[in-house]
């Protein structure tokens, strides 16, 4: 385990950080560079500017070398999982995942039964989020494998903090991260079934629309909303200005599954494309990631992933989950019941941190309700061990302060799975929180993957 | 070229109109002021009606306020800048990161003009960075179609503007044969037939200046 | 075993013209163990582009769209079907059709189908086949026929509150009713003989077969239904689902006959 103290000199530590962020270097060229995410305020929309802080998260190479492996073993066999519950639904038939978790949950989509992807991928860009112990283990907290965010913004920071700070990085062997759009091109261009491949935001208001088009930027990919593309013949068409039609392959598609096509989802969604899924069922396009996968990143799915890796790979987990009670199941039960003060509770219908309980914050009262609404709907619910975070360093105002952080991997699945040598490291801004996500006011951090 | 929807060339031209009219609007306020520093409150006035806006301003130092700062006022020249901002943020993979930085730092620095003691140079700060947007276009950009509707939208502006000001012919004509020049090479859908009205209007000895103001409006898009 | 010959005809008219209408119907008839369908001829107009699919339901699909205006919009289906050449479809192992033993937001009960539910006492039957003929036994007392009491929307809960409704809520009320016993069933658009309009019904699963219920008229499906397609609920068999530019009111006018065949 190693930390930034580590890899720079005392003197760099004080002198050069401080330098580095008192400068306002970095955050005034992110500033510049419009590296913002959108939120909604009393209904209207805002651009914030997504806080950076100077101190890299660093992890050595042979630590990377673990995450790497238990990473890659954990996202194949999602994969693995998704085309078996919308195919044979084997792990169904040997008990290993009871049928509620699959058909009650909201990310199981039944439209798609039955519907092999091009390459038989679906989840092409895999979001798993990491903390890291005070016993230096590492656990994984949440896999999300619908639409996760946030390669960009170390993408660019990095960039920019190799112009403002060149010294810091000189001699440091560092793995570049400035990869990452090699990386989702070959992942794209993978499973193009021939023509074009497009980003499709939902608009320059969504949450994430720096993101969109940064990475259309950088991997050449062409930007697009819902109205430029248009389903005729079995194929997906994007009208260029001179009215001239041309096939898209593969869609990298910033859109939820419910708001991908009016015609087989939300009937009220404008952003989609009519009749895109009836195309993609005949494999006419890629749908980058595929519908349906929500079926595996619920909270409640959580809990079965080691089993489902020894299940699929006959493997051992390589990478652990926060230890999990399961309520559904009696003796997970009586444990929660047992050990309350001690658990975070979580509710597997919400993200984004929110939708998250301690235990030993509730009032007696709090408690008791919530132990009523527990037994009542055992399966709404996982509860997890307080992990005990390794806090990281940030600097604020030249001073160096604790907070509790992150890690978002992200996992390409091209010809073969592929883990970007970096990471989104969020951290949460409130030194009494732990809750890092972006949209409740956390910073991040760049990681720094060593390359020896 | 690689493919591109109606709606983006559209966008780049808007984008050309808005940066164009910021830039300009912003050196004429600035002559203006000048002159309302020791002239009387009547000069505004008659800005306003040069530009065909309303006057809804109190005196000259509401309208010094507004007509640069206010994003409630849909004439002023920050939300003429909003609205260039507007189309530029959908064009990152047109125009690249780098180009579209200059319209950001644009509008950070109308922000800091609008709470500046001298509002002037703060402006001025707004001007360096657009042209530095058009440089930066100029250079970095490798379609020469995207250049050239950016570049469509510049000119058609400034012919407008011109016209609005009742400036000299041969100030126009000059503008008028670039944009002849431009506007084949953009690919953009245009009224050849408007195009070539509009360079019979400008040779004109008195040139008709409202006609022009309406051909030159026509000549692209969906009103042509 | 009956031949009989349909014809499904579906007239939509809009108050003014519309356009680029995209659609999906699913208004054809497939084969299944218990029916064959032959010289079947379809046609949908105003001339469209036009695809076929077939849904994760097993249901042919046809999608397409068009550009044009256009003040009415339609389609015919006719074609000779051969029935009851089996007493059920086989099916899968019942852990490939979990999906079917969930409730939908239409199927979801509330309080009177959950005090329904206590009576019928389901627990003391043996099977899914006695649950559901006892279900549908007790339905066809317990609740009402007659038009225009519910629409298209109503919920299964909604409808039995009400106590009047058709075949779409009699099928939605014993699929909530199954499913609360974790039996596997789905809903079923169809026709039947002498109906003059579509028909819905269930089918209930049970021992890796496919069994029809039809708990309007309290019968066992036979050979004078013809099935169309089969879902989680009314909502997956929609016969047709559009989306147009006009802001205009329409009217949808069904007419579906099914005659036995004589002359052969």
């Amino acid at each position: 385990m190693v930390t930034y103290t580590d890899i720079f000199s005392k003197k760099e530590r004080v002198e050069d950080m401080e330098l580095y962020a008192g400068a306002g270097d970095v955050n005034e060229q992110l500033a510049r560079y419009g590296v913002k995410f959108g939120i909604y305020k009393n209904n209207e929309f805002k651009e914030q500017l997504f806080p950076f802080d100077v101190i890299p998260r660093v992890i050595d190479s042979k630590e990377f070398d673990y995450l790497e492996k238990g990473l890659k073993q954990r996202v194949v066999a999602l994969n693995h999982f998704i085309d078996d519950i919308y195919g044979d639904k084997r792990i169904v038939k040997d008990g290993v995942v009871p049928e509620e978790f699959i058909y009650a949950g909201s990310g199981y989509l039944p439209q798609c039964e039955g519907i092999k992807p091009p390459k038989g991928i679906y989840s092409h860009i895999s979001g798993i989020d990491l903390v890291q112990g005070k016993d230096g283990n590492w656990y994984i907290l949440e896999d999300n494998l619908r639409i996760p965010s946030g390669a960009s913004y170390p993408m660019i920071a990095r960039k920019i903090s190799r112009r403002s700070a060149p010294d810091l990085f000189t001699g440091k062997h560092i793995e570049d991260n400035r990869n990452y759009a090699d990386l989702l091109r070959r992942t794209m261009d993978h499973v193009n079934v021939g023509g074009h491949t497009v980003i499709l935001t939902p608009g320059r208001y969504n949450a994430a629309y720096f993101e969109h088009s940064y990475l259309a930027e950088k991997t050449g990919a062409h930007l697009v909303s819902g109205s430029e593309l248009i389903v005729e013949n079995d194929h997906l068409y994007f009208i260029d200005y001179s009215g001239r039609k041309e096939k898209v392959g593969a869609v990298y598609r910033r859109i939820s599954d419910e708001y991908l096509d009016p015609m087989n989802f939300n009937r009220e969604s404008v952003i989609g494309i009519p009749h895109i899924f009836d195309i993609y069922r005949k494999g006419n396009v890629a749908l980058i990631n595929a519908p349906g996968n929500g079926v595996a990143d619920d909270k409640g799915i959580y809990y079965f992933v080691p089993k489902m890796i020894s299940y699929y790979l006959g493997e051992e987990p390589i990478l652990s989950n926060a230890p999990t009670y399961l309520p559904y199941y009696e003796e997970d039960m009586k444990y929660v019941m047992e050990h309350f003060d001690d658990l975070v509770l979580k509710d597997v219908a919400e993200a984004g941190g929110y939708g998250v309980v301690f235990g030993s914050k509730m009032t007696m009262e709090e408690k008791a309700r919530f132990k009523e609404m527990l037994q009542k709907e055992p399966r709404r619910f996982i509860a997890q061990e307080v992990i005990d975070f390794l806090d990281i360093d940030i600097m604020e105002k030249g001073q160096l302060l604790p907070r509790k952080a992150d890690l978002r991997a992200f996992v390409l699945m091209a010809d073969e799975p592929m883990v970007w040598k970096s990471g989104l490291t969020r951290f949460s801004r409130n030194p009494d929180s732990f809750i890092v996500n972006s949209s409740q006011g956390g910073g991040f951090k760049d990681t720094w993957v060593l390359s020896q | 070229m690689g493919i591109i929807s109606v709606e983006n060339t559209d966008r780049l031209y808007w984008l050309g109109r808005y940066t164009e009219r910021v830039y300009s609007t912003i050196k004429i306020f600035e002559s203006r002021f000048d002159t309302m520093i020791d002239v009387d409150d009547l000069e505004y006035k008659a800005f306003c009606k040069s530009q065909d806006i309303p006057n809804v301003y109190e005196s000259k130092e509401d309208f010094s306020r507004k007509y640069c700062f206010s994003l409630e006022d849909e004439n002023s020249i920050f939300s003429n800048l909003m609205r260039a901002y507007d189309n530029a943020i959908v064009l990152r993979e047109e125009i690249g990161s780098d180009t579209l930085s200059y319209i950001q730092l644009a509008v950070y620095a109308m922000n800091q003009a609008a709470i500046s003691k001298a509002p002037l140079i703060g402006l001025q700060k707004v001007t360096d960075n657009l042209v530095a947007f058009w440089g930066m276009a100029d250079d970095d950009i490798d379609e020469s179609q995207i250049r050239n509707m950016i570049k469509v939208g510049k000119l058609v502006e400034r012919i407008d503007l011109y016209a609005r000001l009742k400036e000299p012919p041969e100030k126009i004509r000059r503008e008028a044969r670039r944009l002849t020049n431009r506007i084949d090479k953009s690919t953009m859908r245009y009224s050849p037939k408007t195009m070539a009205y509009v360079n019979y209007l400008v040779q004109l000895d008195d040139v008709p200046y409202d006609a022009l103001i309406d051909s030159v409006e026509k000549l692209v898009g969906d009103s042509m | 075993m009956k031949t009989l010959k349909f014809g499904y005809h579906m007239k939509l008219t809009f108050s003014g013209a519309v356009n680029n209408h995209r659609f999906s119907l699913k208004c054809i008839p497939h084969d299944t163990d218990m029916q064959r369908i032959e010289k079947m001829s379809v046609s949908v107009y105003p001339d469209h582009i036009t695809s076929e699919n077939t849904d994760s339901y097993g249901n042919i699909t046809l999608f397409g769209y068009t550009n044009e205006f256009h003040n009415s919009f339609g389609f015919d289906v006719t074609g000779i079907a051969r029935t009851g050449l089996s007493e059920y479809e086989s099916s899968h192992e019942i852990h490939r059709v979990g999906l079917y033993r969930y409730q939908t937001p239409i199927t979801r009960p509330g309080t009177s189908i959950l005090e329904y539910y206590k009576q019928l006492k389901l627990s003391d039957l043996r099977d899914a086949k006695e649950k559901a003929l006892h279900i549908m036994d007790g339905l066809n007392g317990s609740f009402k026929y007659g038009q225009g009491y519910t629409s298209m929307e109503t919920t299964a809960e909604e409808a039995f509150a009400g106590g009047t409704g058709v075949c779409q809520d009699y099928a939605h009320i014993m699929l909530s009713l199954c499913r609360m016993d974790k039996i596997p069933c789905r809903y079923v658009t169809g026709m039947m003989m002498g109906e003059g309009r579509s028909h819905a019904w269930v089918e209930v699963w049970h021992d890796k077969k496919w069994l029809g219920f039809d708990p309007t008229n309290k019968k066992i499906v036979g050979d004078e239904y013809i099935k169309i397609s089969n879902g989680r609920d009314y909502a997956d068999c929609l016969v047709n689902q559009g989306i147009f530019t006009g802001n205009v009111t329409q009217n949808q006018e069904i007419n579906v006959i099914v005659e036995e065949e004589t002359d052969e």
